[in-house]
């Protein structure tokens, strides 16, 4: 036996390396639960009411909340994916209103708050790398702002009740159409109590080189938050589009059910970055969904750090000939998480291609599971798709699932799926030892460079935190 | 009546539309008759009775109206003990066997091989629903093929289920080739340490044929070993779904598994359906799995046919190459033979 700083370590045992859970300090920073209005816990018609007439919506928007309502009272739970008998509907207030009204300059926002987005990065990443910035607080945005080169090109960015509000022609004829009402329970619930959110519209050959970040906030205990985002890119446009999520952590179940809707037209390009670190009790029942049109590029990124549960499947529907959807996700589930996350690509027109590669690491008694559905339709003459998917198990307390469902209807596509599930294999760290390095250092690489292929596709802040999120203790062997 | 079989160990999202399959099956198959086609040729040393033979509660099996059927109006059961090599059971269906509905409960107690085949005599529409559970002994190695030539207006369901003891190998080469409706579910209990599945299958399907397909291994055992290898090309409407689960369960440690699943897609209306799952709550093991369909490669098509080969010939060819790791599987140099025979029968 020797003993080294502390810690007895047993001559020729396995000590297993320690992969830090995500430092949570600044998203773990509570503010008083202080609002200008809490809706009771539950959810019912008048609740639907009342926040319908608080939002101020035309008709037509009341009408899809109350038939949202009578779906989500006739769909039942999901039968499959992790347990949600912890999530009480009575127990979640469906919409919370903060304290401020939004601004476009953050000295108006309440101090509280700002400091909050001060301390998430939010105005710095504004004023380094963003063209404009969303950022929401419980159920309302709390500030929306936009570069003026943008503005005069004629892209619209802002909150999902102006978009209602002034361009309701837009939103009516987009608004659920791409994520039906009926699509699953919490889609029902989404758009029943939906509030906050955003909405860009990029016209015709505009390429918006920077990014536009929306940021959501959820403070409040026992609420829920229900934002939705809608962006219409039209031919030839192009947006990168960023989305961040955090909460402090309460005893008590919060509820994310948001709703992306997205629209690619012709020869457009958008890329959707997500960095979901919500806290770990919330269940996070998210929905996402893409129409990509003739020539169309649609490219998912996304983190899945936190949250308790998630549920979240990103959806590309190829309908154009000649489409393109490509999948970049990792996701890190720790003790007491169950994250189950993948994708799923509709290859519904001619040369339409998909490229997807997902990987997760489990640990600490966390469950991964990677859950896709890949469906090839009749129409999909000459598509390819491609699909892999990678785990890292570090300990013998965690889980790792893949549950990939590939469908094809038609003869001339090329479909090919793989998958691997392991540790750390000897046979690499062997390889890199013999290069002169440590078996620590060799650990430590192979890590990082798992985790690579996604964190380069990050925002490069977003790629800096993940890399702290892989912050190796050097105490030995992975496995 | 509409029942919902073959289901997967876990649930995925009903949308997608794989936990199960339905089938409408005609309502006298809950009416008991006698079944007379069995042949059962012993092998070496092998032993079998049909007295006092229970039917089995299957870990997995084809759901619950189905297991259900097996209990109440079983009409043939074997227990065979197997010691050696040679042993084969031929079932054969018709217009005067038309249901069978039959539990096989196997001792391998050595190195040891056998051979099912199910069969029709006519085109009559047949019904088999079965039940075969294999107990593999420690140290002992058998090699089984179940054949499934069922005429194309019949119903096979079968279930298949294997536990490894330790040190033990299982080679199983699975041939389906038949019925209007087949469905198929085969378990593999890994809990032997050091224990070795190989499992491969070839199917065909054509018409609006249902192959519906269902491997599912669990490994307890440390540095157990699990290869699923299934290949098969449908043509016409014809509907394939395969479901594989690797489930490495905590304790394995030094596990394997691989499953690979290539489904060669003969026509436009065809179509494939794969699910190939990987389940893990063991850090220390490997696994992989790969799933891939489309139409034969045109490169290798050209190649074929530019030796002068027609192309309905270069592509029965590909077929062949694909199904022949399978075909060397088969113990039985006759039914490989008859097998090989079949396929290019049904390419032609």
């Amino acid at each position: 036996m020797s003993e080294t700083a502390g810690e007895i370590k047993v001559e020729g045992a396995k000590v297993k390396t320690q992969v830090d859970d995500i430092d949570r300090n600044i998203y773990d920073v509570k503010n008083a639960d202080s609002y200008d209005y809490k809706m009771k816990k539950g959810l019912d018609r008048e609740i639907v009411l009342e926040i319908s007439e608080m939002k101020g919506d035309p008709d037509w928007m009341r009408d899809i909340r109350l038939h949202a309502l009578e779906v989500y009272g006739k769909t039942p739970l999901p039968t499959w994916g992790p347990d949600l008998s912890e999530l009480k509907m009575d127990d979640i207030s469906t919409y919370v209103k903060p304290k401020a009204k939004q601004s476009a300059d953050w000295d108006d926002v309440p101090s509280e708050i700002k400091e909050t987005f001060e301390r998430l990065g939010i105005p710095q990443a504004e004023r380094s790398y963003l063209a404009g910035v969303g950022a929401q607080y419980d159920s309302e945005v709390v500030y929306h702002n936009m570069k003026e080169e943008l503005l005069s090109a004629g892209v619209i960015y802002t909150d999902m009740e102006t978009a209602v509000r002034e361009y309701p022609e837009i939103v009516k004829s987009h608004f659920m159409k791409c994520v039906p009402v009926t699509d699953h329970k919490f889609a029902a619930l989404h758009a029943a109590v939906w509030s906050g959110g955003s909405f860009v519209y990029v016209p015709k050959d505009v390429k918006v080189d920077i990014p536009i970040q929306s940021y959501f906030r959820l403070n409040s205990p026992e609420s829920g938050q229900f934002e939705h985002t809608l962006i219409i890119v039209e031919d030839g446009a192009s947006l990168h589009f960023i989305e961040g999520c955090s909460a402090p952590k309460y005893n008590k179940v919060n509820l994310h059910a948001g709703c992306v809707e997205l629209f690619v037209g012709k020869n457009a390009y958008l890329r959707y970055s997500t960095i979901e670190n919500w806290s770990k009790n919330m269940m996070n029942l998210n929905t996402k969904k893409a129409i990509v049109d003739e020539g169309g590029e649609m490219e998912w990124v996304t983190g899945s750090f936190g949250s308790k549960v998630s549920m979240l499947y990103p959806m590309s529907i190829l309908n154009g000939e000649g489409s393109k959807t490509e999948y970049t996700g990792i996701t890190f589930a720790g003790a007491g998480q169950t994250l189950d996350t993948g994708v799923k690509v509709l290859m519904n027109a001619p040369n339409t291609s998909a490229v997807i590669n997902s990987k997760s690491i489990s640990k600490g008694g966390g469950s991964c599971t990677y859950r896709s559905m890949t469906k090839l339709t009749s129409r999909a003459h000459g598509a390819k798709c491609s699909v892999s998917c990678e785990s890292l198990m570090l300990d013998d307390k965690s889980r790792s699932d893949t549950i990939p469902t590939c469908e094809t209807d038609v003869d001339d596509i090329t479909f090919s799926h793989e998958a691997k599930i392991g540790k750390i294999s000897d046979r690499e760290i062997f390889y890199l030892m013999s290069r002169g390095l440590s078996e620590e250092d060799a650990k430590a690489m192979i890590v990082r460079g798992f985790a690579y292929p996604i964190s380069k596709e990050l925002p490069m802040e977003y790629a800096a935190e993940m890399n702290n999120l892989i912050n190796l203790e050097l105490e030995g062997g992975i496995g | 009546m509409l029942i919902k079989a073959n289901p997967t160990p876990m649930r995925t999202s009903r949308n997608f539309g794989i936990n199960n399959i339905k089938v409408e099956l005609p309502e006298n198959i809950n009416e008991s008759i006698d079944f007379g086609g069995a042949q059962v040729f012993c092998g070496d040393d092998a032993f079998f009775t049909s007295e006092g033979v229970s039917v089995p509660t299957l870990r997995y099996g084809q759901g619950e109206e189905l297991s259900r059927n097996i209990s109440e109006h079983c009409n043939s059961k074997y227990k065979l003990y197997l010691k050696g090599d040679g042993s084969r059971i031929e079932y054969t269906m018709g217009s005067d066997n038309p249901r069978l509905i039959n539990v096989l409960d196997i001792e391998a107690q050595s190195d040891t091989s056998l051979t099912v085949i199910y069969k029709c005599s006519d085109e009559a529409e047949c019904f088999h629903n079965g039940a075969l559970r294999i107990n593999i002994h420690d140290g002992c190695r058998m090699r089984l093929n179940v054949i499934n030539m069922t005429n194309g207006a019949s119903f096979n369901f079968d279930s298949v289920e294997c536990t490894l003891g330790r040190d033990s190998r299982l080679d199983f080469a699975a041939v389906d080739f038949g019925g209007r409706v087949s469905a198929t579910n085969y378990f593999f209990d890994l809990r032997g340490d050091n224990s070795d599945c190989h499992f491969g299958m070839i199917y065909l399907g054509g018409g609006s044929e249902v192959k519906d397909i269902n491997c599912i291994a669990e490994l307890y055992g440390k540095k157990t070993n699990a290869v699923f290898d299934v290949k098969g090309a449908i043509d016409g409407a014809c509907r394939k779904s395969f479901k594989g689960t690797i489930n490495f369960l905590r304790g394995c440690r030094g596990a394997v598994g691989t499953e690979d699943e290539y489904c060669l897609l003969l026509s436009d209306g065809a179509k494939s359906t794969a699910l190939p799952m990987m389940l893990c709550t063991e850090e220390d093991v490997e696994g992989n799995h790969s799933t891939a369909s489309g139409k034969a490669d045109p490169s290798r098509l050209f190649y074929i046919m530019s030796r002068g080969l027609s192309y309905r010939d270069a592509v029965k060819l590909i077929v062949r190459a694909n199904f022949s790791a399978v075909l060397d599987m088969i113990v039985d140099e006759e039914i490989r033979a008859l097998v090989s025979d079949m396929a290019d029968g049904r390419l032609s």
